[in-house]
């Protein structure tokens, strides 16, 4: 943890940063007094949300779905988290699925991704739809849940955007300053921007800003809601000879053939760009359209590393 | 029907059980409740009431087995407002920038 003034701010920003849900967790606020408090508040609301919500955690709420016969009363935080999961499913029709716990499960990641073995024997890969989003029953004003049987869910695909969004505006409201929450790169921002915005550099792999990126990579200012990148190029590992990654076709059970390599959407909140970014990897050719139809600012980066922009996203040239 | 059907005759049931249910909490929620599709019985916030006519026809009261621990520092029941949107929303575009960047954005 530590205060940092970039070269050229006019006013001091403070960050600190850590590992939390198994991913890379950066606090930056706009008054470095607060800092402290922050830090306290953020690592509180996640470690909260990963007790809701991680697929790995074998004390988990969502875990102990996975034994339960029949109707389950989920916690509040696990009844938003689900909430926030099938409304991103039936905004993307379907293709952001919580029901893809098992098909993630049998292709490898059944871990913390730091401990999925990079290479492995071969799988036998079957295509096969995942129970799909629509056979979830929940009812949120008893937060009673019904899955099908053996159907295992899977928030990651929304809930660190999420977990993000909340924390964001928790912190800025209780921090009374300018707060940007970042859970491995999916970035909301609350409270009143620095001068000049949040400045945010999107590339394949989030990092530290102050390594060089690998791959085309550009610097874009936001100074509300979020900012969320997707790709193919993380998480991946190795079974026989197929090379396989996290996001899922649902309709396929299987990682998505490549077509972008990595899509970053600027939205209303964390939540909204991260389902976006996501569908966007499962459109494939489909996408930039289908982004411009919403309005959704993004940068879409394609296999050969040549970018493409959409809906107001500052243009720029391939390969920088 | 061969034997694996009937072995699954029980399980099915009770799974239809389950279903009439929990259509039935969700019909008496009124206009805080969406069902869609017949089989689908989830809701959200804002959302407008629609129903089949079977989970009109529902009315044994929900029970619960409620075996979820909740989770330490639980939130507000509330859902966050993107819970109750309804589509995708924008924000401004973001601004190209030559300044130094103060977070990264990529996969991890």
């Amino acid at each position: 943890m530590g205060t940092a003034a970039a070269g050229d701010d006019t006013e001091a920003l403070a960050t600190a940063g850590w590992k939390a849900l198994g991913t890379m967790v950066q606090l930056i606020v706009t008054e470095p007094g607060q800092l402290a408090d922050g830090r306290r508040l953020l690592a509180a609301d996640l470690a909260a949300v990963d007790a809701a919500c991680s697929r790995f955690r074998p004390d988990s709420e969502l875990v102990a779905l996975d034994s339960a016969p029949g109707p389950v009363e989920v916690s509040p935080l696990l009844a938003e988290a689900l909430m926030v999961a099938l409304r991103a499913a039936r905004l993307t029709d379907g293709d952001v699925d919580p029901t893809v716990g098992g098909a993630m499960a049998a292709i490898g990641y059944d871990r913390d991704f730091p401990l999925v073995p990079v290479s492995g024997p071969p799988l036998t890969l079957t295509v096969r739809s995942v129970p799909g989003w629509r056979q979830v029953q929940f009812d949120e004003p008893s937060r009673l849940l019904v899955l099908p049987a053996g159907t295992r869910l899977d928030l990651g695909a929304t809930a660190k955007a999420w977990a993000a969004d909340r924390s964001a505006a928790r912190l800025a409201g209780a921090l009374g300053c300018g707060v940007l929450v970042s859970l491995g790169g999916d970035i909301a921002v609350a409270g009143a921007a620095p001068a000049g915005g949040w400045r945010v550099r999107v590339q394949d792999m989030t990092g530290r800003p102050e390594d060089p990126p690998v791959g085309p990579s550009a610097v874009v200012a936001i100074r509300e809601g979020g900012l969320a990148t997707s790709s193919t190029t993380a998480r991946r590992w190795r079974r026989g000879g197929d090379v396989l990654h996290h996001i899922l076709n649902p309709r396929t059970g299987l990682p998505v053939p490549a077509c972008w390599r990595t899509v970053s959407v600027a939205a209303a909140s964390c939540v909204d760009a991260n389902t976006a970014s996501t569908a966007a990897i499962i459109r494939g050719s489909g996408a930039p359209g289908w982004l411009a139809g919403l309005g959704l600012p993004a940068r879409l980066v394609d296999e050969a590393g040549t970018v493409h922009t959409v809906g107001g996203w500052p243009a720029e040239s391939s390969g920088t | 029907m061969n034997s694996r059907n009937e072995e699954a005759r029980p399980a099915v049931a009770a799974r239809r059980r389950g279903r009439a249910t929990l259509r039935a909490a969700t019909v008496s929620v009124g206009a805080a409740g969406l069902v869609t599709a017949g089989v689908v019985a989830f809701t959200l916030p804002g959302a407008t009431a629609t129903s089949s006519a079977a989970a009109a026809k529902a009315s044994t009261p929900i029970t619960s087995k409620a075996t979820s621990k909740a989770a330490s520092g639980s939130s507000k029941a509330t859902a966050s407002p993107t819970a109750s949107s309804s589509s995708l929303e924008p924000s401004s575009a973001p601004s190209s920038s030559s300044g130094s960047a103060q977070t990264t954005s990529g996969a991890s």
